[in-house]
């Protein structure tokens, strides 16, 4: 197969040499673990468990709140001594015992019971999104999907955990490309993979003969090149084919999934373990022991870094993630959470503080490498301008935050920084404007319905007074042109009905396109429209009383 | 001069522009019956800049009375829960001056809460609500719907025994957003602080 | 947010080292020049280099900006050292500040300073001083091989006393070839103008040894990245093709394709001028149509307009052009589909 070419792109300093030569270990239990409720993308669990529970590695701690959302489980056996609305706190009571589900085959039992498997071990993406893999294993419900991408590129510099998994365990990382495979009806498994990592490619070699049921596994050697493993990137790269802007990547038929992952569902499948633990790259100059470990959720950074000898007094930072798109820590009491792939702890000479931010010069640099082919300059002076609108135009939603833009940028400007910042002033600006349409609909409905309830009264009252004057003969006539009225009186009637019409029409059309959506502001609208329909039959039937009562005196 | 001089020329050249304003007072006359529209626009484009508390506090009952009455001529800065942001929104809309906000600030965004033990079900506060978020019945205790709430504090004064607080709203920690210096006016204003990543 | 930066880490240059570089690539020129000019085209650019740090202090402390970094991002001196080489020889002190004036102050900082002037500076001091005191921007004594007398002539000290050289004012007012070439009149063949040695010896083939001295300079700038090969290309291929349709069409008026490209500022304005990247477009389809136009314009204007040279006039025009090219320009961003794409925008943003 030929390599197809994604836009722009850098070539940074790998430094993988720091983490990829020692093997695979396990870092020591910590003493303590605190597991925040929100590890992945979508809403946060909700805890299940009360202080001074004890519980076991793998007991279901907190549940997942929605659709969107994942189960969270005990990382070490202990005794819960603190549950805030961020985190559960766990103390090891020391004999590290567990508590794994019935083990399951994934060539034989049922997808319902693998999905279900999937949701109950706690699975979210390890790559870095986090996105709960049971939600996404049923994608093929709504998309089909004819290719699994298995995203083993592994950019970022410094990063070495897809690496280390690929040549540990080759065939659990195919089994589970097959396991989810076999969930989403993929027929073909491709493997995208850095040419930087030859230990991890012959591993994979040998492995691929024996795992090719049921779906064929391809393995594909890319270039080294920042940011291939960006889920876009790699497709493009793989497959050649373009996820349209704003969509997903089953929007073409592809899926991805990060070897960890892959991991995990497997151990979650056949060994019923849920996710309690991943790898995670610990590297950076000021630590003695490089290199990649075993390492418990929940566990804090420091108390980690501390076991695999961290220099403290060299320590300048300490970045989550890798150096292009992770961030620094504020405090070392941080917990290594379900997306935590890499610590770096880095000297000040290794990653050094950016100098002072200089004006653009327009020089373009940002432009060549971006690998979603935007503006980062123009961005740059509309986002700091604060012109959302412009910004829309200009496909600000379609950056992938790579950081290329700001790597290259020679006047050190922190590029990424304003866009994070323009995108969510943006989305809180979209949410306000939600809120208060929905408030004016709401306000509407009440005006329609005291107006349909004044009316409706005003018409008893006239229909009351009608029945009362009628033996007794001779109106007040204060009404001085009925006929005028009514006709006014049934022309506001039928635009009211055609109003009604219309709303049922939209809402009806909108369900129709997503009918597992709520539309509160639409069903507001339509009740609006109903009472005004009702106001104006009460207006028309008032009138109508009493022209009747005129006409018959 | 005066060879040049004739009426001719005079009576051409006023004729011409007579002509003229004749023939375009038409189109334009003629386009304004035809292009009418149906209603103000104006009105709309101003009532979706208002933030839709509906909470009376600029004088008139809701946000589209207040646009109504903007359109009209009235000032724009009466709407506190609005702020400072609405007030740049409308000036920039209606190409006016923005003044600053006539009244107290709204200091943050709020939510009723109507302490359930004190309440006698008198319904009043739901008489007042203008979004329809308490429900409740006579003699029934009464409950802010939070979602819906706009915090216009409506319903506090009518409670006759005062037992509807305002209370800040929590946001949701994915609605985090950084704090960032005051706007600057041209992007070479930006002091030059450096980056501001958090050091260990 | 990046914590790794390209120059941090050796892979490129940062602001205020591509400003060096480029600086370090005038040498060969500016060397050139004194070489058959004399001492009085360095003292030009000390001058002006000095005169530009000075004004953007100056400037400013009137802002209220921080100085140094301003002045530590040597983009002020990269300006004066510009300014300063496309000066006849020893120009008056005060025709240097004028122009370094209209330059930093005017062109530069009253924009709102580094990255936000839409005109290049440099050539906004230049054509300034060309409309303004055309008697002294067309002093270009006859170039002489190297030698002491040559080196320190008297000139030297009228730039100082700012007035015109009392003496030699004839031999100062040696025309360059372009200008000779303008003013060889209608009727005269260009065969016969040349045949006629309308310009003392050595002349031609100083100007072209100055603008290959400018062209090695260039060289270096686009092998070492700091400028992208598109402007100077598309200028310089322009210029060719449009001489050339000329040449082709009138050989016995107008002047060859080869003559245009190793005359006047053109070498030196490809490489120097045009690819300033904060007055010219950014995107490569931009950056090509952009050096197109320059190339146009100026054969356009030196062929059919009143001044001998254009590469000035051709950049600030080009300039104007820029916030049109750049929008135009918009690169279809990935996943968004490549017909009727409503997204992208159409017109001014």
């Amino acid at each position: 197969m030929p390599a197809y070419e994604f836009p722009g792109g850098i070539y940074p300093p790998e430094r993988k040499t720091h983490s990829n030569q020692a093997p695979l270990q396990a870092a020591p239990l910590p003493a303590l673990v605190t597991l925040p409720l929100k590890q992945h993308a979508g809403n946060a669990a909700t805890p299940c468990v009360a202080v001074g529970d004890d519980v076991k590695v793998g007991s279901l701690i907190a549940q997942r709140n929605g659709m969107i959302s994942a189960h969270l489980h005990a990382s070490i056996s202990g005794t819960i001594t603190h549950i805030s609305n961020q985190a559960i706190t766990i103390e090891a009571d020391g004999h590290d015992s567990w508590q794994t589900l019935p083990p399951l085959d994934w060539r034989t039992d049922s997808p319902e019971k693998l999905l279900e498997r999937l949701d109950s071990g706690g699975l979210a993406g390890l790559g870095g999104a986090g996105f709960p893999t049971y939600i996404k294993a049923q994608v093929a419900e709504h998309h089909p999907i004819d290719t699994l991408v298995v995203n083993a590129a592994e950019c970022e510099p410094y990063i070495t955990a897809d690496d280390l998994i690929l040549r540990s365990y080759p065939n659990d990382v195919l089994e589970g490309a097959q396991l989810i495979a076999r969930l989403c009806g993929a027929q073909r498994i491709i493997i995208g993979i850095e040419d930087n990592k030859p230990e991890a490619i012959s591993a994979l070699k040998q492995a691929l003969p024996q795992i090719q049921h049921p779906a064929t596994i391809v393995l594909k050697v890319i270039e080294t090149r920042y940011p291939s493993g960006g889920e876009r990137q790699l497709i493009k790269k793989v497959l050649d084919r373009d996820v349209p802007s704003g969509g997903l990547p089953a929007d073409i038929g592809a899926l991805c999934h990060n070897p960890g992952t892959l991991l995990a569902a497997l151990h979650a499948v056949r060994d019923g373990k849920p996710l309690v633990e991943r790898i995670v790259t610990l590297t950076g100059e000021t630590i003695s022991a490089p290199g990649n470990y075993w390492v418990r959720l929940g566990t804090p950074v420091g108390t980690l870094l501390n076991s695999v000898g961290l220099m403290p007094d060299r320590l300048h930072q300490v970045i989550v993630g890798g150096p292009m798109m992770g961030t620094p820590l504020t405090t070392l009491n941080s917990p290594v959470t379900k997306t935590t792939n890499c610590l770096i702890a880095a000297s000040v000479t290794e990653l050094p503080p950016a100098p002072m931010e200089s004006p653009c010069i327009r020089c373009g640099a940002c432009e060549h490498v971006c690998p979603a082919q935007l503006l980062p300059q123009q961005l740059h002076w509309y986002a700091r301008a604060e012109s959302d609108s412009t910004l829309a135009k200009l496909n600000l939603f379609d950056c992938i935050e790579c950081g290329a833009c700001s790597y290259v940028c020679p006047s050190f400007i922190p590029l990424v920084e304003d866009y994070r910042l323009a995108k969510q002033r943006i989305r809180l600006k979209q949410i306000e404007t939600a809120k208060s349409e929905h408030a004016k609909h709401r306000f509407e409905f009440r005006q329609a319905r005291l107006a349909r309830e004044e009316a409706e009264k005003q018409a008893r009252r006239q229909a009351r007074l009608a029945q009362h004057q009628k033996p007794a003969g001779g109106s007040t006539g204060n009404h001085a042109t009925p006929e005028v009225d009514l006709r006014s009186l049934r022309i506001a009637q039928a635009a009211a009905k055609a109003a009604v019409k219309k709303a049922e029409k939209v809402l009806a059309r909108a369900a129709e396109q997503d009918p597992k959506q709520r539309f509160d502001d639409l069903e507001t609208q339509l009740a609006t429209a109903q009472e005004n329909l009702k106001a104006a039959d009460a207006r028309l039937a008032k009138a109508r009383a009493s022209t009747t009562q005129k006409e018959t005196p | 001069m005066g060879e040049t001089f004739s009426w001719w020329g005079i009576l051409s050249a006023v004729g011409v522009l007579t002509g003229l304003g004749v023939v375009f007072g038409a189109l334009l006359g003629m386009a304004s019956e035809r292009f009418k529209s149906q209603e103000n626009p104006l009105v709309e484009q101003i009532n979706a800049l208002l933030p839709q508390t509906q909470c009376g506090q600029c004088g008139y009952p809701g946000c589209r009375p207040y646009a109504e009455a903007i359109n009209q001529g009235d000032a724009l800065n009466k709407c506190p829960p609005g702020g400072d942001a609405t007030i740049h929104a409308l000036a920039d809309l209606l190409g006016q001056e923005a003044a600053p906000l006539d009244g107290e600030a709204a200091t943050e965004d709020s939510v009723a809460f109507i302490r359930e033990a004190e309440c006698i079900g008198c319904t009043k506060c739901i008489q007042a609500c203008p979004v329809d978020a308490i429900i409740g019945a006579a003699k029934q205790m009464h409950t802010v719907i939070e979602d819906e709430c706009t915090g216009c504090d409506l319903c506090v004064a009518p409670c006759p025994v005062d037992c509807i607080d305002m209370l800040p709203r929590s946001k949701p920690l994915t609605q985090w957003q950084p704090l960032v210096s005051a706007t600057m006016i041209i992007a070479s204003d930006r002091s030059y602080t450096g980056s501001e990543h958090a050091r260990l | 947010m990046s914590m790794m930066h390209a120059s941090q880490v050796g892979a490129a240059p940062s602001t205020a080292h591509l400003m060096r570089w480029v600086i370090a690539a005038t040498l060969p020129g500016i060397g050139a020049m004194t070489f058959y000019f004399g001492l009085g085209v360095v003292s030009n650019v000390l001058l002006a280099g000095l005169f530009a740090l000075v004004a953007e202090a100056l400037i400013l402390i009137l802002r209220q900006r921080p100085v140094r970094p301003a002045l530590g991002d040597s983009s002020a001196l990269l300006t004066g050292v510009l300014l300063g080489a496309c000066l006849p020889p020893a120009s008056p002190w005060w025709l240097i500040a004028v122009g370094v004036f209209a330059a930093i102050v005017v062109a530069k900082q009253l924009y709102g300073g580094l990255g936000h002037n839409p005109f290049n500076p440099a050539m906004v001091g230049y054509a300034l001083l060309l409309v303004s005191f055309p008697t002294y921007m067309t002093l270009w004594s006859p170039p002489q091989s190297f030698s002491a007398e040559t080196l320190f002539n008297e000139t030297l000290w009228a730039q100082v006393i700012g007035t015109l050289p009392p003496t030699k004012l004839d031999a100062l007012s040696g025309a360059t070839p372009l200008d000779a070439f303008k003013h060889k009149g209608q009727a005269v063949l260009a065969s016969e103008f040349w045949a006629s040695q309308p310009l003392p010896e050595g002349t031609l083939s100083a100007w072209r040894n100055v603008a290959l001295a400018w062209l090695a300079g260039g060289l270096v700038l686009i092998i070492k990245r700091i400028i992208s090969w598109h402007i100077p290309v598309a200028m310089l291929g322009s210029m060719t093709l449009i001489a050339a349709l000329f040449y082709a069409g009138d050989p016995s008026h107008f002047a060859s394709p080869l003559f245009h490209l190793l005359t006047g500022a053109t070498l030196f304005g490809a490489f120097f001028i045009a690819t300033d990247p904060v007055s010219a477009a950014t995107s490569k389809r931009a950056k090509l149509i952009y050096g197109a136009g320059i190339g146009t314009l100026v054969i356009i204007i030196r062929t059919l307009g009143g001044y001998p040279d254009a590469v000035a006039f051709a950049v600030l025009l080009m300039n104007l052009c820029v916030p049109l090219l750049d929008i135009y320009t918009v690169p279809r961003p990935n996943g968004h589909s490549k017909t009727a794409d409503k997204s992208m925008p159409e017109g001014p943003l």
